[in-house]
């Protein structure tokens, strides 16, 4: 085994000596370079600094000096310890690894009374048989989920319209409320609709058994109706009445919305939001398409570009601002996960932003059929012909076939952004993610290259906006702060 | 002032001098740029010669800020390569002390 020198040998000792900190660096503008250190933490500075650090000509007594030496991107002989309080830090962020797999999401029903045309897999179809999971299916993939090593299991149950199979939903939460007796698991069930097909009674089983509800709300009511054809005309007017009855029965903060930006939201940022403030959401996850299944099929994917979903998300940004700056309090949900990242010692569970890619190791798709795929969007791209992420099935698979499949290992290993072309030497990385099943929907490569990829530019420019905002303004990076989880 | 669209310019080239800076540099630059054009790179006396063909033509004004864009990025790609040889023995350390805290360190 590799053995490593004492850390004595890494530490300068005469004043004005110091040893360079493994670090990236990135420009943010003409000027200034954004750099990070290996735990993420991070600095702007003038190019001339980031050379002058790396040419060793910084002295203590330039104003950058201290505050890169307080954030670990030199040791000199007054931060002996530095070493081990970056390793410290390097622990807590990757801590989330050894909690394998805590979001388990179950297919009850391709089956959808909707038709949306950026939908990724739902079906019209009364053929309960052919699109819904069975209660043999979900036993398996139950005495799959907990076999999982995570101390909190989340089961997200989805569709389709989950709720077209309410019976099996009951079966299963049911099930996995008797197997925790035993297992004695921090554990929570979320049921995902659009509340068009909602019964009193299904309400009332949720609170019995402290179920989350998470729906679609795309905007206002010409919006989301254009966007969620169903029979009616009326998937608007059905998920509002449904998000009231839902906060009455099972308390306001149990109920949550998405919503998806297709090319008619994107003039219509604030609305949205609007909308948003209106139902008293405490914030909004402004979301582009993804380059799945039917929103592909309808080109509905292809209708805007990148740089219009960047504008209009940076509108929708700046008008959150203005709302709490006016005393409003709303967040923007994306921004709050790669903030937290950015400014705490912590790693938010969100699969698309993370390194090694959170595709099997935070969450896992059982779907109706009893196919395991890496992720939700893995599923997605299943459908459209490409199974590369299928991980195995529960009726033929045991969990250690499944879980070290090399359809699960070789997406995460070869597209591990520590060693990705690009992203190895990229000063976002760290806030960053690696999304095989996203480069390889889009460029049939797990890996991708990032200078063509719409991932990298959406997100490279997420990421500078956010510090260049920082840095303009401190009550911006108070207010930042604040959306930290 | 406008290009006409005679002005346009398929392609840019650079050369940067080996004994400056290493070919790892140079390549690793290049695939940045990969977004705006390909790069074609060959050795002569002793220079790198960087071809950039652009993905679509563009004007003389736009390609010498490519070729601008390609030396600054070698730069930055020569200083992350101190960076990366200066403390790769301490980025393992890290890492070990990070994931590890019996054996990968020697005691003394
Ligand atoms: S995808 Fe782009 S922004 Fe993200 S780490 Fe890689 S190079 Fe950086």
């Amino acid at each position: 085994m590799t053995k490593f020198s004492p850390l004595s040998e890494f530490q300068a000792t005469g004043d004005g000596h110091y040893q360079l900190a493994p670090f990236r660096f990135s420009p943010l503008d003409n000027e200034r370079y954004v750099i990070t250190n290996q735990a993420g933490e991070y600095s702007v500075q003038p190019r001339s600094v980031v050379a002058a650090l790396v040419r060793h000509e910084l002295k203590p007594s330039d104003s950058a000096y201290s505050r890169l030496r307080s954030k670990h991107f030199l040791f000199d002989s007054s931060s002996t310890i530095g070493p081990v309080m970056l390793a410290t830090k390097v622990r807590t962020k990757a801590k989330r690894l050894a909690n394998f797999t805590a979001l388990h999401i179950m297919v009850m029903s391709l089956r959808c009374e909707h038709s949306c045309p950026y939908c990724q897999v739902s079906r019209q179809s009364e053929d309960r048989s052919a699109f819904d999971m069975t209660k043999e299916t979900a036993e398996k993939a139950l005495g799959l989920i907990f076999q999982s090593p995570s101390p909190a299991i989340k089961i997200e149950f989805q569709g389709g319209e989950p709720l077209l199979n309410f019976d099996l939903i009951r079966f299963v939460v049911e099930k996995a409320e008797s197997i925790n007796e035993v297992e004695k698991r921090s554990l929570q069930f979320v049921i995902t609709t659009n509340l068009a097909v909602v019964t009193n009674q299904i309400f009332e089983y949720c609170k019995e058994h402290d179920i989350l509800i998470s729906t679609s709300l795309d905007g206002p009511a010409k919006l989301h109706n254009a966007n969620r054809p169903r029979p009616g005309k009326n998937s608007y007017e059905l998920a509002i009445e449904g998000i009231h009855r839902a906060r009455a029965a099972l308390g306001h903060e149990r109920v949550s919305a998405l919503m998806t930006t297709t090319k008619a939201s994107l003039g219509m940022g604030r609305e949205i939001i609007d909308e948003y403030v209106r139902m008293h959401f405490p914030g909004i996850f402004l979301r582009p398409l993804s380059p799945y299944g039917f929103a592909v099929k309808t080109k509905w994917y292809a209708s805007y570009d990148t740089e219009s979903w960047v504008d209009f998300y940076f509108d929708g940004l700046e008008y959150i601002i203005e709302l709490n700056r006016r005393g409003t309090p709303f967040i923007e949900f994306y921004a709050s996960t790669i903030l937290t990242k950015m400014l705490t010692p912590f790693e938010p569970d969100y699969v698309d932003l993370m390194s090694p890619a959170g595709i099997g190791i935070s969450a896992v798709v059982y779907n109706y059929d009893g196919d395991v795929y890496a992720s939700d969007e893995a599923r997605m791209l299943a459908e459209m012909g490409d199974k590369s992420f299928r991980l195995g099935n529960v009726h033929r698979n045991t969990y250690a076939e499944i879980f070290t499949s090399d359809a699960l290992l070789d997406p995460i290993e070869q597209s591990f952004a520590g060693s990705a072309p690009m992203c190895s030497e990229c000063a976002f990385e760290p806030f960053c993610g690696s999304e095989p099943v996203f480069h390889k929907a889009t460029q049939d490569d797990f890996v991708g290259l990032k200078t063509r990829s719409s991932f990298c530019y959406r997100n490279m420019a997420i990421f500078k906006r956010l510090i260049g905002l920082m840095e303009e303004d401190p009550s911006i990076r108070e207010l930042f702060m604040g959306w930290t989880r | 002032m406008q290009a006409e669209p005679s002005e346009l310019v398929a392609s840019a080239t650079e050369s940067f001098d080996l004994s400056v800076f290493s070919m790892d540099c140079i390549k690793r630059a290049g695939y940045r740029i990969t977004a705006k054009a390909s790069v074609n790179i060959s050795t002569e006396a002793g220079n790198a010669v960087c071809v950039l063909h652009f993905t679509k033509p563009v004007s003389r004004e736009d390609a010498a800020k490519a070729v601008e864009g390609l030396r600054l990025e070698v730069l930055d790609q020569d200083l992350r390569s101190v960076v990366a040889a200066e403390t790769a023995t301490l980025r393992n350390t890290i890492l070990a002390l990070a994931f590890s805290r019996s054996g990968l360190q020697s005691v003394d």
